[in-house]
């Protein structure tokens, strides 16, 4: 048995430095209630369960009061610095003038990238603001974390567009696989509920170092995602890859470092 | 630490899965740490449940660690001659609890509590499990809690184990009825919040939390890892784990 999966069941501390490429900071959602949701005690659980780092967008992500929620986003990675990677949330609905004054003034904040998720704003994820929004992050060389790219025929054109922009897939899908294999430019978030098997095809059909574990804290529990990482038959080389390197690597390349 | 599973099925189901037979789901449950399932089969989950019950108790004979539950209909659906007599000769063979899919079946919940279809399952304390799933989608959200409402309050010595797909915007209505209704028992793998392991087990002391890993459809390390990386006693995982579903099948007057 893998030694990573034995810890696990034996519910002791994995002992390898995790890496997040996607979850939340905001403490209210409307969804239902954040139990512990506080950026303090996000931090304590980050630092219980073993994460180093995590990218982290706003929890309310409808668009409503957009720049409250970013405020949030700034003041608690201004709060706790090293532990979290802030993208800022866009209003797909708003103007170009709107979307890029908000983007300026997070960018100006600190915040190095950005997020998106159109349907939840009920706002085409194809659109021309989405485009609007990645020819602002190629000009400033920034990565967005997009909930869905809607299909690889429009991630394609904006990879092949705006080829100084990092895609990250939010959440995992099979249907991204052949973007993600074909270009060094794009991750995929392993955050979704995955059918029985998924993990164990995951890494038969998509390169490995372009898988990113993503707890969708304080969305989803931790557990809920690392699990099935963890309990798969995939070796621990490739865990440990998906679980922390492939982000660490990903940081580094955005972020300018990890540390 | 083992897992007793609450939500399992076995056969073939209108979509392609992992395993169909228990040989299959032995295997899968071994991989997973999970020692025991409480199975219902596919055949009964969507399309026939008399046809079903009886095939699931053939697949699995002999088979220890698979605990049989049957999918049950109310009195005078016209399916089943005799509901009471059917879920007597269904507790002799050894069926450890009842299912209801209103939504599949297409039938109210309210419409089962009034025919006392749950006197017969009140009596023998049979756990009830009710998922408002149709099986074929996501479905989130579906709980006819008024009608569960009900069958609490009539039934006070009736386990309901309410499980659904998916439990998000009503985890704020669940976790009214663990703290006010002893016989409501909540299926945690249906609910995927932050932290609501350790903030249900906080109300609870876990004592009416079971796990359900939706096999064979979900990865069953999503409810596992809930469960095994939680912030809370192992005292508390033991009893989510197995040990609460383990003392209402204890507790069935067999």
């Amino acid at each position: 048995m893998s030694e990573l999966k034995k810890r696990f069941l034996d519910g002791e501390p994995l002992d390898i430095p995790l890496y997040d490429i996607h979850a939340h900071l905001g403490e209210y959602n409307r969804d239902y209630p954040v139990f512990y949701g506080r950026a303090g005690e996000i931090a304590n659980e980050m630092d219980r369960v073993g994460i180093v780092k995590a990218v982290v967008v706003p929890l309310g992500i409808y668009g409503t009061e957009v720049s409250f929620q970013n405020d949030k986003l700034i003041h608690d990675c201004k709060t706790y610095p090293g532990k979290f990677v802030g993208f800022p949330l866009v209003n797909l609905n708003n103007s170009h003038v709107d979307i890029e004054k908000e983007l300026e003034r997070c960018r100006k904040a600190g915040l190095h990238g950005i997020k998106l998720i159109a349907a939840y704003q009920n706002s085409p994820g194809d659109g021309k603001n989405v485009e609007f929004v990645c020819e602002y992050a190629d000009h400033h060389k920034l990565p967005i974390l997009n909930h869905s790219w809607v299909s690889t025929d429009f991630l394609e054109k904006m990879v092949k567009k705006y080829p100084r922009v990092e895609y990250i897939c939010g959440h995992f899908g099979f249907a991204w696989k052949e973007i993600v294999n074909a270009y060094d430019n794009v991750w995929l978030c392993t955050c979704n509920w995955l059918a029985a098997g998924t993990v164990d095809e995951m890494v038969k059909e998509i390169r490995t170092d372009r898988i990113c574990w993503g707890s969708d804290f304080s969305d989803l529990e931790i557990g809920f995602t690392l699990g099935p990482i963890l309990l798969s038959d995939i070796d621990d080389a490739t865990k440990k890859k998906i679980l922390g390197e492939n982000t660490a690597a990903f940081l580094e390349k955005t972020q300018g470092g990890v540390s | 630490m083992t897992f007793f599973d609450s939500n399992c099925g076995l056969g073939n189901f209108s979509k392609p899965v992992l395993y169909t037979d228990p040989d299959g789901l032995l295997r899968l449950m071994e991989k997973s740490a999970i020692a025991k399932s409480l199975v219902y089969h596919s055949l009964s989950r969507e399309i026939s449940p008399v046809e079903g019950n009886r095939m699931l108790l053939d697949r699995i004979r002999g088979c220890d660690s698979l605990y049989p539950s049957w999918i049950i209909l109310p009195e005078e659906s016209g399916d089943i001659a005799d509901t009471e007599d059917y879920m007597k000769r269904g507790i002799e063979s050894g069926v450890s609890a009842f299912r209801i899919y209103p939504n599949t079946y297409r039938i109210p919940l309210g419409h089962y509590v009034n025919t006392g279809t749950f006197s017969f399952p009140e009596k023998k304390r049979i756990p009830i499990i009710i998922d408002p799933g149709t099986g074929l989608t996501w479905n989130t959200d579906a709980g006819d809690w008024e009608n569960i409402r009900l069958l609490c309050e009539r039934h006070p010595a009736l386990p309901v184990i309410f499980s659904e797909f998916r439990t998000r915007y009503q985890i704020r209505i669940v976790t009214y009825f663990l703290k006010k209704y002893r016989n409501f028992f909540f299926d945690i793998g249906s609910c995927w919040n932050y932290k609501v392991v350790e903030k249900l087990s906080e109300m609870t002391d876990g004592a009416n939390l079971v796990t359900g890993t939706n096999l064979p459809f979900a990865e069953p390390g999503q409810s596992i890892g809930m469960i095994l990386m939680a912030d809370v006693e192992q005292e508390i995982k033991d009893r989510i784990a197995h040990l609460n579903l383990k003392n209402l099948i204890d507790k069935i007057k067999r």
